[in-house]
């Protein structure tokens, strides 16, 4: 009888992992680094509604924005939402440079999640996330400015597209999820 | 004496995996706001498009970019719609199309390659400045045709000035950062939404907007998603040193 109830779980198990939805995001196999120095994949984020942003720390218009704009989103939500912010600048963001960056922005640490990655982990988001990048030759960042809405499974059920986000859609939408 | 020479030509099978040396360089940029020369170091480039023969070596040894088993997020429902099933291709020597961005590098990755950039795939194309009016003539002949289907062998594209054969004339190709077209300096305030990059930027801040066939590659690029599959878009791989 309990071996037939592990086996149950087993199954169960597999077929949750195989459950995994054709559009998640949480199909990419990227690794980040976290503020912490854990690697990471995707997939950890899975659970709750995330929302994503990828910025640079020395970017000084648009990204210090978005992130004031994601912080008041966070006031206005009562469920469990993580804020996670993705790092495009490989070369420049360390974790000790996204940590001060952190602290200086107040990120409370329960809900924001802060990842550095290598390029081509950079690159791969981006691409499934439509954010559109370039380097330029003085080191900074032409980009999109978007943010993301995710399901607790990875799946994308909103964008936005430049720094005059509509709250109160976004509201809507993660309190439907 | 000729006649076999060319015959011999045509139909020798076609050494995919062949990559031919780029030496550094300098081509003039294409947008205003960026420098004048970029550079590119040197590398080397596959002679041919990647073909639905090669293509079809990578599904097999990695089944998850079958078509029955392609994730919507990797490629969307085009992808390889021109096959006749998951292990069946359709013309051999032609290039492969209706492949995502992501199966692209991913076959890439798989011979230890990567995608070209846009500044490597550019600087090709514009055979290391001596981009003529033929070139230019060429394409603008092309762009202005409906492409053939099914796609021609890769061995009937134009040869440049490298040895690279079929960059223009046969289909489109993926490069590794297709989504930094476009994206300028005047998009940093995009908060009209993405729309008003994809129309205006791309032209308007050209170094030479009367470069027209130029002008269409990159709005072409941008109008591009990473899962985005179609039957004139394709892709080559490089090796970097």
């Amino acid at each position: 009888m309990k071996t037939l109830f592990l086996v149950l779980i087993l199954i169960s198990g597999t077929c949750f992992a195989d459950s995994l939805n054709d559009s998640s995001i949480y199909n990419l196999k990227s690794e980040w680094t976290a503020t912490d120095g854990s690697k990471i994949q995707l997939k950890s984020l899975a659970g709750t509604p995330v929302v994503i942003a990828m910025i640079y720390t020395k970017c000084k218009g648009s990204c210090p924005l978005i992130v004031s704009k994601m912080q008041a989103l966070e006031h206005q939500l009562h469920s469990k939402v993580v804020f996670a912010l993705f790092s495009i600048d490989s070369a420049g963001d360390s974790v000790d440079e996204l940590k001060h960056f952190a602290a200086m922005h107040h990120l409370d640490s329960n809900n924001w999640r802060l990842f550095s990655g290598k390029e081509a982990s950079v690159r791969e988001l981006a691409a499934a996330l439509d954010f559109r990048y370039k380097k330029e030759a003085n080191g900074e960042f032409v980009h999109s400015n978007l943010i993301t809405i995710l399901d607790a499974t990875g799946v994308i059920r909103l964008q936005q597209a430049g720094t005059n986000f509509n709250q109160d859609k976004i509201v809507e939408q993660i309190n439907a999820i | 004496m000729i006649l076999p020479l060319v015959f011999g030509l045509i139909f020798l099978p076609v050494h995919a995996n062949e990559e031919i040396a780029i030496p550094s360089g300098n081509y003039a940029g294409f947008y205003k706001d960026e420098p004048l020369f970029i550079h590119v170091n040197s590398f080397s480039m596959n002679r041919y498009p990647i073909t639905n023969a090669s293509y079809m070596e990578f599904v097999k040894a990695n089944p998850d970019w079958r078509r029955s088993r392609i994730k919507r997020i990797f490629a969307d429902k085009q992808y390889l719609r021109h096959w006749k099933s998951d292990l069946l291709s359709s013309d051999p020597q032609s290039p492969v199309v209706n492949v995502s961005w992501f199966a692209a590098e991913a076959y890439c990755e798989w011979r230890h390659k990567s995608l070209p950039t846009v500044d490597q795939w550019e600087y090709v194309a514009n055979e290391g400045g001596k981009n003529s009016d033929a070139v230019n003539e060429l394409l603008f002949d092309w762009y202005s045709h409906p492409n053939l289907s099914p796609v021609p062998s890769v061995k009937t594209g134009y040869k440049n000035a490298y040895g690279i054969v079929g960059l223009i004339g046969l289909v489109w190709e993926w490069t590794l950062d297709f989504n930094s077209s476009l994206v300028t300096s005047e998009g940093r305030g995009e908060d009209s939404g993405r729309d008003t990059l994809f129309c205006g930027a791309s032209s308007s801040n050209a170094r030479n907007p009367t470069d027209y066939v130029k002008s269409m590659r990159y709005a072409f690029r941008n109008s591009l998603k990473a899962s985005y599959t179609t039957g004139n878009l394709g892709f080559r791989c490089v090796r970097n040193q």
